[in-house]
C-alpha cells in the first residue's frame, strides 16, 4: 500500500515537472498582445510586419495546429524580405519552429527575386500551403510556390531556426514555383491575392486549383487580370475581369464552397471609385474560367483619403467571405475601410478623420448588395479590416485594428467581430489584443507596411471549437539596441476560440 | 493654561508646516500652471488649429503685481499672426500660466527696407530695466536681404491694456514692442538661422545693460553647408547695434549658438561644430568675451573645445529628431568666482549600425541629457555627468540660474515613464542647488503624458516636426525660500482641436511652472 502510494506520488511529480517544463517553453497564442512569431534575436532587431495567415486545424495534433504567417522582414540576410513564418511544434501552441524569406527562382532563364506584397493560402483537402509574392528579375510578375505539408514536417528540407537562402529553396521549391502575370522588370500592380478551390479533388471541374488575381498596368495597359493553376502550379494564361475603367486597385479573390470563383476590386474613372465584383465558373486549370461582368457592389462616397497619418492608414482594400447556406445558396459578406468624414485644409489634400470599418452583404451571388453598415461604431479609427469564414461552423469572423480608447487616436488594438450563421449582422465588437499600441511611433526609416492585417478561420467538426487566428504587426516586444531595451515592430499572431 | 499651550503649539506646527510647504518645491497643485498637462499658452480657438511649438520663455517675478507673474513667451504659430510663423504670449491678469494677450511681432524698417519678421523669436527678460526683448530672424523683398531683428517692450507697455491689448493682436503688436532694429543684414544667400541673445544685468560697469545676439549664418560662397556663428552687441534703450564679429574662428560648421552674460559682464558663448564628414565630431566649444560697451562690439577669445561626442539624430525608436544644441548658466559662488554649467543631449551609445544608420535618419537607442560644469570661466570642464538615470529617453534639455536663489534649473522631456513604447513624454525639471555642481532628484512637473507623434490635421508649410526642438526655461525669484519660480514652456498636444467637427490631437504651446 505504501509502495503504491509512493508510486503514485512520484508520477504525479513527474506529470507535475512535466507540465512544467512544457509550461515553460509554450508560447500562448491568446495571450494578452498575441504572440510575436518570429525568431528573430532581439539584439538590433529589425521590423517585421504581417501580411497574411492560414493554418491547417489540428493538423499536428488535437488542438495543435500547423500555421503558416507571411510578411515583410527587414532582415537582409534572409532570402528575401517576403518572410515565412512557420509553427509545426507538437506543443499546441504559437511558437515559431522555422522561418525564412522566400527564394529566388528561375524564369526563363533567369533568376527573380522576392519584394514584398506576400499572402498566404493554405488547401486541407491537399494538405498545402499555397505562398505569393512580388518578383523582379529581367522579368517580374507574382511568384506562386507550393509547399506540401509532408515538406513543411521535413526537418531536413525545412530545417528548424532561421533558413539560409538554400534551405529557403528546399523547403519551397520542391514543386516548382511559377512567375504569374510577367512584365518586364518587376511587378508594378497593386496588391494581389491568391485562393484555393478546396473541395476534394474529385469534387468537380476546378476542384484543387489554385487562383491569383491582381491588377496589371503598365504604360500600355491596364486590367484586373486572373490566373488558374492546378494545384502544382500548372498554370494558365492570365484573363482579363475588369470592365476597361480607368484604373483599378485591390483585387481579391476566393472560391465559393461550390467552385465558384468571386473577385472584388476597386474600379475607377472620373466619377469615382466602384468596389466591383466579378463571378467566374471554373473550367479546370490551366485552362481560365469563364467570368461575368463586374457589378457594382459599393460607390465609394468618402473617396480616397489621405491619411492622417502616413504609417496607419484606412486603406481601401475590400475583401469578401463566403458562407454557405441551406439549400445550395450563399451569403456573400464584403468588408472595406472607409472614411467616415474628411477634412479638407485650405490648400491641401482632404484627409480621414475618422475610419470605419463597413460590412455589405450579398445573398444574390454578388448581384445586389445590402446597405453597407459600420461594423464598430465606437469612436476612434477602425481600419486594415479583413475578413474570413469558417466553412465548419458558417461563422465568419472579422479583424480589424482599433484606436477606440486612445484619446489621441493613433494606438490600436486588434478586435474582432463575428457574423452568427442564420445572420447577416456583425457582432458586438470584442478585443482580441489589450495593450493600445503606437504602431506608427517606431521605426521610421524600415517602415514596412503594417496596414494588413491577416485572417484565417477554420475547424475540423461543429462539436468542437473551430479558431481564428489573426496575424497583425506589434511593438509590444522590444529589441536590444546596444545594450538598451526599446520597441520593436514584430510580425505577431493571436487566436480566438469560437 | 494646558489649552492654551496645546494652541500654541498647534500654531507652531502649523508655522512650520507652512514654513515647510512654502519652502518645498510645488508641482502639483491648483493652479493651472501645476495641473496635469500644464495650461495651454495660447488663444487660438479650437476650430481647424494649427501648431504650435514652445520656443522661449523669459518672466518678470511679481512684475504685473504681488504675487503675479509678467510672463512673456514666444513659439513658433502657424497662424501667420501678422503674416509670419512667430508668435509671443503674455499672461498679465492672473498667476494661471493662460495668455491674455499674444500675436505677432511688428515689422520693422531698417536701412531702406521694411524687415518682416520670418521666425525662431527668442525672448528673454531684463529684470534690471523692466523690460523684455526679442531676438528673431527677419527678411525683406528688393532687394532680398535678411538679418537678425530685436524688438524690446517695457513691462509698462506689456501691462498697458491700450497700448497692449488683451486678445489676440494680428496687426504687428507694434504698441506692445515700441523699440526695434534690424542687423546683421546680409543678402539671402547667407542665410541666417537659430539667433539668441542675453542681457547684460548689471546697472553700472562697461556693458552694463547691453543686449547681445548670436546668430548662425550660411557662407553660400563656399557651401550651405559652411556655418559660422556672430554676435552683436546692441544698446539696451535704442538698440543701436555694432558690426557683428565672428566668434567661431575657422570652425566650418558651427552652429546652435547660446549667449549668456555672467554677472560680471563676460559675454559667454557654446555652440557645436558639426563636421559632417567626420562620423564622431560633433564639437562642443565654448567662447568668452570681454564688453566693450555697445555699440563696440565685445573682445573675444577663441574657441575652446568642452567636448566632442557623436552625431545626435532620432530619439529613440520615435519621429522625434534632436540636435545638440548646448546651452550654459552661470551662478555666481559666495566667494565671488562664477561656476559655468552647460547642458547638452547626446547620445550614451553609438548610432544604431543599422541600415539605417545614416547621419540623417540613424537612431540613438538611448538619448541622455547631460551636464558639465567649469570653475575656470570655461577653460576646463568637469567630467560629464547625466542629468538623470532615468530609463529610455531624456532630451530637449535647457538650463536657466534662479540668481536670487543661486539655483540651478534643468528642464527636458523624459519618456522614462512609458514603460513599454517609451514614446510618450513627461516634463521633468531637476535642480542644482547652490553649493553644489549635482544635481538633485528631478521634480516631474507633467504628471500626464502624450502621443507626440500625431500629425497636424491643417498641415502648414514651417509647422516643426512633432514636439519641435527645444523648450523654453526662464527662473527668477525674490531670493525668499519659495517665492522662486522656474516656468517651462514645452510643446504639447493634450488640448485637441476640432476639425470638421472632430476633435483631434493639436501641438500647442503649453506653460507650467515650479515654485520652490
Amino acid at each position: 500500500m505504501k509502495s503504491l502510494t509512493t508510486f503514485a506520488l512520484i508520477m504525479v511529480a513527474h506529470m507535475l515537472l512535466l507540465t512544467t517544463a512544457s509550461s515553460a517553453a509554450t508560447v500562448p497564442c491568446s495571450s494578452p498582445n498575441g504572440a510575436r512569431f518570429n525568431l528573430e534575436p532581439r539584439a538590433k532587431a529589425l521590423p517585421q510586419a504581417s501580411a497574411a495567415v492560414d493554418f491547417l486545424p489540428n493538423r499536428l495534433g488535437a488542438g495543435d495546429d500547423l500555421i503558416v504567417e507571411v510578411g515583410n522582414d527587414s532582415r537582409p540576410r534572409l532570402a528575401s524580405g517576403d518572410g515565412y513564418y512557420i509553427h509545426r511544434s507538437s506543443t499546441a501552441d504559437c511558437s515559431v519552429q522555422f522561418e525564412g524569406g522566400l527564394p529566388d527562382f528561375t524564369f526563363q532563364g533567369n533568376e527573380v527575386s522576392g519584394f514584398g506584397g506576400t499572402t498566404v493560402a493554405a488547401d486541407p483537402a491537399r494538405d498545402a500551403f499555397f505562398a505569393a509574392d512580388a518578383r523582379l528579375g529581367q522579368t517580374g510578375g507574382v511568384g506562386l510556390f507550393r509547399a506540401s505539408v509532408s515538406t513543411l514536417l521535413d526537418t531536413k528540407a525545412c530545417p528548424n531556426g532561421t533558413h539560409t537562402a538554400a534551405k529557403s529553396t528546399s523547403c519551397w521549391t520542391v514543386t516548382p514555383p511559377v512567375l504569374l502575370f510577367p512584365v518586364p522588370g518587376a511587378f508594378a500592380g497593386d496588391v494581389f491575392s491568391i485562393a484555393v478551390d478546396e473541395r476534394s479533388t474529385s469534387d468537380g471541374t476546378g476542384a484543387g486549383d489554385v487562383y491569383a488575381v491582381t491588377e496589371i498596368a503598365d504604360n500600355t495597359v491596364n486590367n484586373v487580370s486572373l490566373a488558374a493553376c492546378t494545384n502544382t502550379l500548372n498554370c494558365g494564361p492570365a484573363i482579363v475581369i475588369s470592365a476597361k475603367e480607368a484604373f483599378q486597385s485591390s483585387s481579391y479573390v476566393r472560391v465559393r464552397p461550390d467552385g465558384v470563383i468571386t473577385v472584388n476590386y476597386v474600379g475607377g474613372n472620373a466619377s469615382g471609385l466602384d468596389i466591383k465584383f466579378v463571378t467566374c465558373t471554373p473550367a479546370g486549370a490551366p485552362d481560365p474560367p469563364v467570368c461575368t461582368a463586374p457589378t457594382v457592389v459599393q460607390k465609394v462616397t468618402g473617396a480616397s483619403p489621405n491619411p492622417l497619418d502616413i504609417n496607419l492608414k484606412p486603406f481601401l482594400f475590400p475583401k469578401h467571405a463566403i458562407r454557405a447556406e441551406a439549400g445550395g445558396k450563399f451569403t456573400t459578406f464584403l468588408v472595406y475601410d472607409n472614411c467616415q468624414s474628411t477634412f479638407a485644409p485650405p490648400d491641401s489634400n482632404a484627409e480621414c478623420l475618422n475610419a470605419e470599418v463597413l460590412l455589405t452583404t450579398s445573398t444574390d451571388n454578388g448581384k445586389t448588395w445590402s446597405t453597407p453598415v459600420s461594423v464598430d461604431t465606437a469612436a476612434g479609427n477602425h481600419l486594415a479590416s479583413n475578413i474570413t469564414t469558417d466553412p465548419v461552423t458558417g461563422k465568419t469572423q472579422i479583424a480589424y485594428y482599433s484606436s477606440e480608447g486612445d484619446p489621441f487616436q493613433h494606438d490600436v488594438r486588434v478586435f474582432s467581430s463575428q457574423i452568427n450563421p442564420g445572420s447577416t449582422a456583425p457582432g458586438a465588437p470584442q478585443m482580441v489584443t489589450q495593450t493600445l499600441d503606437p504602431l506608427d511611433g517606431t521605426e521610421t526609416t524600415l517602415i514596412p507596411n503594417i496596414g494588413f492585417i491577416g485572417a484565417a478561420a477554420r475547424g475540423t467538426s461543429a462539436a468542437m471549437p473551430s479558431r481564428l487566428y489573426v496575424s497583425f504587426t506589434s511593438s509590444t516586444v522590444a529589441g536590444t539596441y546596444e545594450g538598451f531595451s526599446a520597441p520593436d515592430l514584430n510580425n505577431s499572431i493571436t487566436q480566438v476560440s469560437f | 493654561m494646558k489649552t492654551h499651550s496645546r494652541v500654541a503649539h498647534l500654531a507652531i506646527l502649523l508655522f512650520l508646516f507652512t514654513l515647510h510647504v512654502a519652502a518645498s518645491p510645488r508641482a502639483a497643485g491648483s493652479s493651472p500652471c501645476t495641473s496635469a498637462n500644464g495650461n495651454i499658452f495660447n488663444l487660438e480657438p479650437r476650430p481647424n488649429a494649427v501648431t504650435q511649438a514652445a520656443l522661449s520663455v523669459a518672466f518678470l517675478p511679481n512684475g504685473a503685481g504681488a504675487g503675479l507673474d509678467l510672463v512673456l513667451a514666444t513659439a513658433t504659430d502657424q497662424r501667420g499672426l501678422s503674416g509670419s510663423p512667430e508668435a509671443f504670449y503674455v499672461q498679465r491678469s492672473t498667476e494661471n500660466c493662460a495668455a491674455d494677450l499674444e500675436g505677432g511681432l511688428p515689422s520693422i524698417s531698417a536701412s531702406g527696407n521694411v524687415f518682416a519678421p520670418v521666425g525662431t523669436p527668442i525672448a528673454v527678460a531684463d529684470p534690471a530695466h523692466d523690460a523684455f526683448f526679442i531676438a528673431d530672424l527677419r527678411v525683406s523683398s528688393d532687394p532680398d536681404l535678411n538679418g537678425v531683428g530685436i524688438v524690446k517692450a517695457t513691462a509698462a507697455n506689456l501691462l498697458n491694456p491700450t497700448n497692449c491689448p488683451a486678445g489676440t493682436q494680428t496687426t504687428g503688436s507694434a504698441g506692445c514692442f515700441t523699440t526695434g532694429s534690424v542687423f546683421n543684414i546680409t543678402s539671402i544667400n547667407n542665410f541666417l538661422v537659430d539667433p539668441n541673445l542675453a542681457v547684460d544685468q548689471r546697472t553700472s560697469g562697461t556693458g552694463a545693460g547691453d543686449v547681445y545676439t548670436v546668430v548662425t549664418e550660411t557662407l553660400s560662397k563656399n557651401d550651405f553647408a559652411d556655418t559660422s556663428i556672430s554676435l552683436m552687441a546692441c544698446t539696451n534703450a535704442d538698440l543701436n547695434c555694432s558690426n557683428n564679429i565672428l566668434i567661431s574662428g575657422t570652425d566650418k560648421e558651427a552652429k546652435f549658438a547660446w549667449v549668456q552674460v555672467r554677472p560680471d559682464g563676460l559675454i559667454t558663448l557654446s555652440y557645436v561644430n558639426y563636421n559632417s564628414l567626420t562620423a564622431k565630431s560633433e564639437e562642443l566649444k565654448f567662447v568668452t568675451c570681454t564688453p566693450n560697451g555697445a555699440p563696440n562690439a565685445p573682445t573675444c577669445s577663441a574657441p575652446v573645445l568642452i567636448t566632442t561626442e557623436t552625431f545626435l539624430r532620432r530619439i529613440g525608436q520615435t519621429r522625434l529628431e534632436d540636435f545638440m544644441m548646448p546651452k550654459h548658466a552661470h551662478r555666481l559662488e559666495s566667494n565671488g568666482t562664477f561656476t559655468t554649467f552647460l547642458v547638452y543631449d547626446r547620445c550614451e551609445v553609438p548610432l544604431l549600425a543599422l541600415s539605417k544608420a545614416d547621419s540623417l535618419t540613424a537612431t540613438c537607442p538611448k538619448t541622455d541629457v547631460v551636464v558639465t560644469s567649469s570653475t575656470d570661466g570655461g577653460q576646463t570642464w568637469s567630467a560629464i555627468a547625466k542629468v538623470s538615470n532615468g530609463p529610455f529617453q531624456q532630451f530637449f534639455s535647457t538650463i536657466a540660474t534662479d540668481s536670487s536663489t543661486g539655483t540651478v534649473n534643468i528642464a527636458y522631456y523624459s519618456t522614462e515613464n512609458d514603460v513599454t513604447f517609451q514614446t510618450r513624454p513627461q516634463v521633468f525639471l531637476a535642480q542644482i542647488v547652490p553649493g553644489t555642481t549635482s544635481v538633485g532628484t528631478p521634480n516631474l512637473l507633467t504628471s500626464a503624458s502624450i502621443y507626440p507623434n500625431t500629425t497636424a490635421a491643417i498641415p502648414t508649410q514651417l509647422e516643426p516636426l512633432g514636439l519641435g526642438d527645444r523648450i523654453g526655461l526662464a527662473a527668477a525669484g525674490t531670493g525668499t525660500a519659495g517665492q522662486s519660480h522656474a516656468y517651462v514652456g514645452f510643446t504639447w498636444n493634450s488640448v485637441f482641436g476640432t476639425y470638421g467637427g472632430t476633435a483631434l490631437p493639436d501641438m500647442n504651446n503649453h506653460l507650467t511652472f515650479l515654485q520652490y
